[in-house]
């Protein structure tokens, strides 16, 4: 039985990748092709020359779905609906892979910790998926001291994660701070969208 | 994948150049009238080195060239003037000049400023055999030494500032570093990527700039130099590392690493690469600013609960808190002559603005209304301010003088500007 259902489960995560992404819409979940320009300009004052950036890419594989028809992350479902005495067969993702966050907070919040616990459980089922935590703040003040609280955020989580048993070793932390924000946009409505911690699922 | 990536390439390539305009406030109420009198034979120059010297005049916020039309006479000689059809225009100089070709194709400016109150020649200063490509900054150079002579403070026009341009090219954002002349002519593009680049700072020989990429994913210092295009990446450890600020004397590199665990200021020696930590703090240490005698860094911590503003004596390591006013201040700048200290401040129901404080007598002053304000930095004269705003929904660039009253404000069609540093005196 637990066979079939592990042969499943792999088959339906193989499916599921082609689509999925675990992050909404950020550029870090995409492998990017190299972009190169190099603009040499002659002549005296204004003579710059341009480079440009490089990003390695990075494979990101959803971390286990354990659903059926390549279910994606469905929002508001509760705990309860996928606990483990359940037929996981038809266990859907029970919350998205983020955690929100008061203004100049850094304090994980209850619906917070459900929502890591979740994902506790499941890293701790698959101990070859490590997870990495993106910091972001929203856009309000400045720049370099958000970076900063971003990390905390990030922190934040994994310390929570590690709580839940999650080892250090399979967590990363990195920060974005107001560079990235999920939603644009210059208002509360916008602003508590993107004071969030992702956590992307990496093998 | 690689068809995708050549599309990718074609689109950047015929995306637009962002062309930052310079949009001139009408707010400058008490901006004195001055005569600038078109030059002889400019107008066959790819540059009017006038028209130059009048935008800079008046982006200062403190003169109004008067309109072509109101100009009573056009003399092309000193001798030539008639000092009191002038009288009723209220302004009390006169700029006039001449741009000449040469016979090797390059150029020669002579110009002359006269006290239309004295009735005397204040200067008469010539640029010889310059190419076309330089005429903008003999203007800049020019207008520099007129608002010296009118108001006995150093010019700051002949200068430079970098900024961080974002767009969304092919559904995606892209990042690009820019530099420009201060009245936004000249954009170059020193960096591009399609990961962010924050928090430019410029060298003090204004040779380099330093900067956060992100490119590989997480953010990391480099330090490139503009002319040769080379790089040196020398903060990429563990954690965040950010906030690069020159020393006054080039040397060192003031960091904010989080490698020890919470974000703490470093040193950073450039010549023998060794690091000195200066916090340790299990609060955020971030945003240093240097004070132009190279013994005091001013800096954001938020150890009290929310951001304030300290510094921090180098030689003994004393830190002291600056800031009480408002809730939250950051991203501090120390004005060129140590005087001032400009910030983001913000109290609840207030918004993000920049803020002044006198550092000698603690006054606190706000100095701007607009929105989301961030990332002030000071001409190398110590005048104006330049930051990061939002308007319209979307980031610009203003320039606030000293005293208050934008001046200006800098922004590009398709996308947003951000992260500004003024540069040093170009040499």
């Amino acid at each position: 039985m637990k066979r079939i259902m592990l042969a499943g489960t792999v088959t339906l995560m193989l499916a599921g990748c082609a689509g999925q992404q675990t992050k909404p819409d950020q550029s870090g979940a995409t492998p990017v092709e190299p972009v190169t320009e190099a603009e040499k300009q002659a002549g005296e004052h204004g003579g710059l020359p341009v480079t440009s950036g490089n990003r390695g890419g990075v494979e990101v594989i959803p971390i286990d779905q354990q659903g059926e028809g390549g279910a994606e992350g469905v929002e508001g479902l509760r705990p309860g609906e996928a606990q483990a005495g359940e037929t996981q067969q038809n266990a859907a993702l029970a919350y998205p892979p983020v955690v929100y966050f008061d203004t100049d907070s850094d304090v994980v919040s209850e619906e917070g910790r459900q929502v890591l616990k979740y994902y506790a459980d499941k890293l701790l089922a698959q101990p070859e998926v490590k997870v990495r935590l993106e910091g972001h703040t929203d856009e309000r003040g400045t720049p370099d001291y958000n970076l900063a609280l971003g990390e905390r955020r990030a922190k934040a989580v994994k310390e929570v994660l590690e709580l839940y048993g999650v080892p250090a070793e399979r967590i990363e932390v990195i920060s974005y701070g107001e560079e990235r924000p999920a939603v644009p946009g210059h208002n509360e409505a916008a602003w508590s969208k993107n004071r969030r911690v992702e956590l992307v699922f990496i093998k | 994948m690689r068809l995708i990536a050549l599309l990718w390439l074609t689109l950047a390539a015929l995306t637009a150049r962002a062309e930052l305009t310079v949009e001139i406030s009408d707010a400058q109420e008490n901006a004195a009238p001055v005569a600038i009198i078109p030059f002889e034979g400019e107008a066959l120059a790819p540059e009017k080195v006038s028209d130059v010297v009048g935008f800079d005049l008046r982006r200062s916020g403190r003169f109004r060239p008067l309109p072509k039309d109101d100009l009573p006479e056009l003399p092309l000689e000193v001798g030539d003037i008639h000092y009191e059809d002038w009288r009723d225009t209220g302004s009390d100089v006169l700029l006039m000049g001449r741009v000449d070709h040469n016979p090797d194709g390059s150029w020669t400016v002579t110009a002359t400023l006269v006290d239309l109150l004295r009735r005397e020649v204040m200067f008469t200063q010539k640029w010889a055999g310059v190419s076309g490509r330089q005429l903008r900054r003999v203007g800049h150079q020019l207008a520099d030494r007129m608002f010296e002579a009118m108001t006995g403070i150093r010019g700051a026009f002949d200068t430079r500032i970098a900024y961080v341009l974002v767009q969304t090219v092919g559904g995606r954002k892209r990042y690009t570093l820019n530099v420009a002349d201060s009245d936004g002519h000249n954009e170059r593009a020193v960096l591009r990527s399609w990961e962010p680049i924050t928090s430019p700072d410029w060298s003090p020989d204004g040779r380099k700039l330093a900067y956060v990429s992100f490119e590989n994913g997480r953010s990391e210092v480099y330090i490139q130099d503009l002319y040769t295009g080379r790089r040196e990446r020398v903060a990429a450890f563990k954690g965040i590392n950010s906030a690069p600020a020159w020393s006054p004397d080039g040397r060192k590199l003031a960091l904010t690493l989080s490698k020890a665990g919470s974000a703490d200021l470093y040193l950073l020696d450039l010549k023998t690469r060794k690091l000195r930590r200066l916090t340790r703090h299990w609060a955020i240490e971030t945003e240093a600013s240097w004070a132009p005698d190279g013994k005091t860094l001013y800096f954001t911590s938020d150890r009290r609960g929310q951001p304030q503003i300290f510094r921090m004596n180098l030689a003994t390591g004393e830190v002291e808190r600056v800031t009480y006013e408002g809730t939250y201040n950051a991203s501090p700048a120390v004005s060129p002559d140590g005087h001032w200290l400009a910030m983001v401040d913000a109290s609840p129901g207030q918004g993000y603005h920049i803020a002044l404080q006198d550092l000698k007598t603690g006054d606190f002053r706000i100095l701007t209304d607009t929105f989301l304000d961030e990332s002030p930095s000071f001409a190398p004269n110590g005048e104006m301010i330049l930051y990061a705003m939002n308007r319209n929904g979307r980031g610009e660039l203003a320039v606030v003088p000293v005293e208050g009253g934008i001046s200006q404000y800098l922004k590009v069609p398709d996308g947003e500007v951000k992260e500004p540093d003024w540069g040093p005196y170009r040499k």
